[in-house]
């Protein structure tokens, strides 16, 4: 149900929250010690644990269950008095909590695992259980012994380079018998180089009487100076690579150069090897080894840098220079990823500050225009940018992703399915789409409406289903996406589809409609939005009360946005529901008739056209030719029946709305403004064509518009009132004959 | 193929080793070694590798431990007339301790830093 990443930022979110959890026990733990008595810090302290072992169960970390359960029995002891707060048991508390936070922070949370060394946490519950304290083996803490093997290097006597690169090998007994020569190899690597210096390694050589003659064992220490890589280096060994133990070192001086460029590698989150074997210090092959060495010793696994260190693999400062770097990749992860919890309402107050500010910046702006001092509209300009960019990351404090929203069906279609015998499967998409989450909120009421129709009446019994020659499973979609400034969110299923024919005579036999009516199939679907409308002849517990759809219309509604229905009968139907991103602030477009400002959502502007005076001839609905494409027009001025702008010049600005277009026509056009959108009083509620106003810099009021409510009066007036149309029609003029490019968005 | 010839000279025992001296040879060469040394070996043995054609790693090793075995009865051993070959080894693995018959017998086989 859930998908990894969701997976993964609970877990994330339990590490958050278990991290907490250790600290207030801590706290507790340390309050103790000064008055091992106080009943509410060891009440607190068994809460802590408690919370803790009960979440790590949620996620199936057995380990830190189990650990967790043992501290709280012994708390519970405590708490009852049976087991006496002495200072060695609260030191014995203390580094289980160490031991809890060394857990937290081993998590994986990509996999979900914790690797726990099975007997060595065995060992550690029973120091538990035993009340006794035993020295607890402190979990793999990454600290590098120092680097006490090859710390020495000679100085380059030939040639200008400050040291060499030390070469350490030890061969093994069967190379010689094998057909390798080493001595072949040391003339090889003095191609790469100067050997400084060759020290044979003889000591465990026997006597003559003693000697396997075919045996070989000899070591050789060498320097060797020179410009090559250490892998390139390594390469030199290749083939005896197997018979010989390899040590490479750095000079000191390249060590240096090691260092930064370990320091300078690109912060990806890379295990310690891999940075290692970026910066060029360690080679794949060890590599391999060393996490060979450390799997090998599985009793006690130690840090990968401490065997590599331990086998001379890297010096102890290279190490510590990629721990540095792992570490500060950490941290800058962990910053990325904590999260804080912050009280909704203070978000909206800021947001609420945010709009006064852009409604004041905008203001500020006028004024420096108005007075004209260049330098004042120059620094008006940048506090408007910012003031935009504060907006924008404002808004975006309150965008949450929808699939949490979307997971919580996962549960109803699951019992309801099962309630009426029906098997239907949940197919979640775009689940990381984001919206507000004022909207979120409201969306949930509707969304379950729409899922429980769908069961209920939308996808059929299987039997039906079958007959249909449709797999027995129901299918039922979520899905959530952006198109163009909107979010959509659509409800499919692959069920029967709407019955139009069925819907007709209810509506008939309610009166909604009258039976003389012709209503194109589209129309007649959308009267199940109607209220007390209800096609079900039996009411069931979930739906066919006739309470529903209404109430999905009037949610919708409500958050400025539409719905629109998709049905093919037997093939299944889709509700689609279209919503603004935010309630709040949005981009618009000014525009003015005579002296009356509107503002139109700015992603709904595709372009906008000039247009000669008499096009439409004073009607205010038509169409025109857009690209020799008709484009129905709506000329505002006529529409709300205001004073056109004496001016022969005329704007179109061409708006769309899902898969429709039309061309608004207007007097001017102002461009760009950050609207704050100030909601309507009661008495201008159910104003058709106006969705809120907005307060212009001036003080001005302008009046924002509600496009869809538009189309939809457009789309009646245009198409279902022939009388307009045709008076219209004749004066069409093609738009493009004056100039098809679009305005920019500043002209006036 | 690898002979030994043993005859006196002037400062002691004299080897003359000739033909290869490989991995091929060395397990005939240190019966021959040792059984040129016998049971207590004593006094300064010279080894002449003029005549010796191939000298590789595992014959090198095989010297030292000579060296070391000789050194067991404080006998010492010395390196002579290496031919270009046994030279061209000797100096690569720097056993410089092969070439001075006055090596002291404490540095265990180690060049001195």
């Amino acid at each position: 149900m859930l998908n990894d990443q969701q997976w993964s930022q609970l877990l994330l979110s339990f590490v958050e929250e278990a991290r907490d959890l250790a600290k207030q026990a801590e706290e507790y733990l340390l309050q103790l010690e000064q008055t091992p008595t106080d009943e509410d810090a060891i009440n607190g302290l068994f809460r802590a644990m408690h919370t803790l072992k009960g979440s790590a169960g949620l996620f199936s970390l057995t380990p830190l269950v189990n650990f967790t359960h043992h501290l709280e029995s012994l708390l519970m002891k405590v708490r009852e008095g049976q087991q006496a707060l002495t200072p060695v048991l609260l030191d014995l508390l203390l580094r289980g909590l160490d031991e809890i936070n060394a857990m937290v922070e081993l998590i994986d949370a990509d996999s979900g695992e914790l690797p726990v060394d099975e007997a060595r946490h065995a060992g550690l519950i029973a120091a538990l259980t035993s009340h006794e304290v035993s020295p607890l083996i402190p979990l793999t803490v990454i600290e590098p012994d120092a680097c006490k093997a090859f710390g020495r290097l000679d100085k380059c006597a030939n040639c200008d380079q400050e040291a060499a690169w030390h070469i350490s090998l030890r061969l093994q007994p069967e190379i010689l018998a094998n057909g390798f020569d080493p001595a072949s190899f040391l003339r090889y690597l003095s191609r790469l180089g100067d050997i400084l210096q060759l020290e044979l390694i003889d000591d465990a050589l026997p006597a003559l009487a003693d000697i396997d003659p075919e045996s070989c064992y000899l070591g050789m220490e060498i320097d060797l100076c020179t410009t090559a890589s250490k892998a390139e280096i390594e390469e030199v060994f290749e083939f005896i690579r197997e018979f010989c133990t390899l040590r490479i070192l750095p000079p000191n001086a390249a060590l240096e150069d090691y260092l930064q460029l370990i320091h300078d590698l690109p912060e990806t989150d890379q295990k310690i090897g891999r940075i290692l074997v970026a910066s060029g210090l360690l080679t794949e092959l060890e590599l391999d080894q060393a996490l060979r060495l450390q799997a090998a010793d599985a009793q006690q696994p130690r840090p990968l840098g401490s065997v590599l260190v331990e086998q001379g693999m890297v010096p102890a400062q290279g190490v510590n220079a990629a721990l540095a770097k792992q570490q500060t990749v950490r941290e800058k992860r962990n910053q990325e990823h904590s999260q804080i919890r912050v009280a909704a309402h203070k978000l909206d107050e800021l947001i609420n500050l945010v709009g006064e500010l852009v409604i004041s910046a905008a203001g500020a702006q006028l004024r420096a225009q108005l007075k004209g001092d260049a330098a004042c509209i120059e620094s008006t300009q940048t506090v408007n940018l910012h003031v935009e960019q504060i907006r924008e990351a404002a808004l975006k404090l309150r965008m949450i992703e929808i699939g949490d929203t979307f997971n919580r069906f996962h549960r109803v279609v699951r019992d309801v399915s099962q309630q009426l015998g029906k098997d239907i499967r949940l197919e979640i998409q775009g689940a990381d789409t984001e919206l507000d989450k004022a909207v979120i909120d409201r969306l949930a009421d509707p969304l379950t409406h729409l899922v429980r129709n769908a069961i209920d009446h939308g996808i059929e019994p299987a039997e039906q289903r079958l007959a249909a020659g449709k797999p027995a499973e129901g299918h039922l979609r979520l899905d959530a996406y952006h198109e163009s400034g909107m979010i959509v969110i659509e409800v499919a299923d692959d069920g029967r589809g709407l019955n139009t024919q069925r819907i007709r005579e209810k509506a008939i036999a309610r009166g909604l409609i009258d039976a003389q009516a012709n209503l194109s199939d589209h129309d007649v679907q959308m009267l199940i939005f109607a209220a007390g409308f209800s096609t079900a002849d039996n009411v069931s517990d979930l739906s066919g009360r006739g309470v529903g759809m209404d109430v999905v219309r009037s949610a919708i509604d409500a958050l400025r946005g539409t719905i629109e229905i998709d049905s093919r009968p037997g093939a299944g139907c889709t509700f689609r529901i279209r919503l603004p991103l935010t309630l709040a602030i949005i981009d618009g477009f000014l525009i003015s008739l005579g002296d009356d400002y509107f503002v139109i959502p700015l992603d709904m502007v595709t372009e906008c056209l000039e247009l000669e005076a008499d096009q439409l001839d004073g009607a205010a609905y038509g169409y025109l030719d857009l690209r020799g494409r008709p484009l129905p027009c709506l000329s505002l001025a006529a529409h709300f029946k205001l004073r056109e702008a004496p001016s022969k010049r005329r704007n179109i600005i061409v708006v769309s709305h899902g898969r429709q277009q039309a061309g608004l026509i207007v007097d001017h056009l102002h461009g760009e403004l950050q609207t704050v959108i100030k909601p309507l009083g009661q008495l201008f509620q159910h104003l058709q064509g106006i969705g809120g106003s907005t307060i212009l810099g001036s003080g001005q009021v302008a009046l924002i518009l509600d496009i869809p409510s538009l189309f939809r009066h457009l789309h009646t007036h245009v198409e279902a009132s022939p009388a307009d149309l045709r008076t219209s029609q004749p004066r069409q003029i093609a738009a493009g004959q004056q100039g098809e490019t679009p305005c920019n968005s500043s002209a006036t | 193929m690898f002979t030994l010839q043993q005859q006196a000279s002037a400062v002691g025992t004299c080897l003359a080793l000739s033909g290869n001296l490989t991995i091929y040879e060395v397990r005939d060469a240190r019966d021959a070694l040792l059984g040129a040394f016998g049971a207590q070996p004593s006094g300064h043995w010279q080894l002449d590798l003029s005549a010796l054609d191939e000298l590789d790693t595992a014959g090198a090793q095989l010297l030292l431990a000579a060296q070391r075995q000789l050194r067991l009865s404080d006998a010492t051993l010395e390196v002579c007339n290496p031919s270009a070959e046994a030279l061209e080894l000797l100096q690569l693995l720097r056993v410089q301790t092969l070439f001075s018959s006055h090596a002291p017998a404490a540095s265990g086989g180690r060049h001195a830093q």
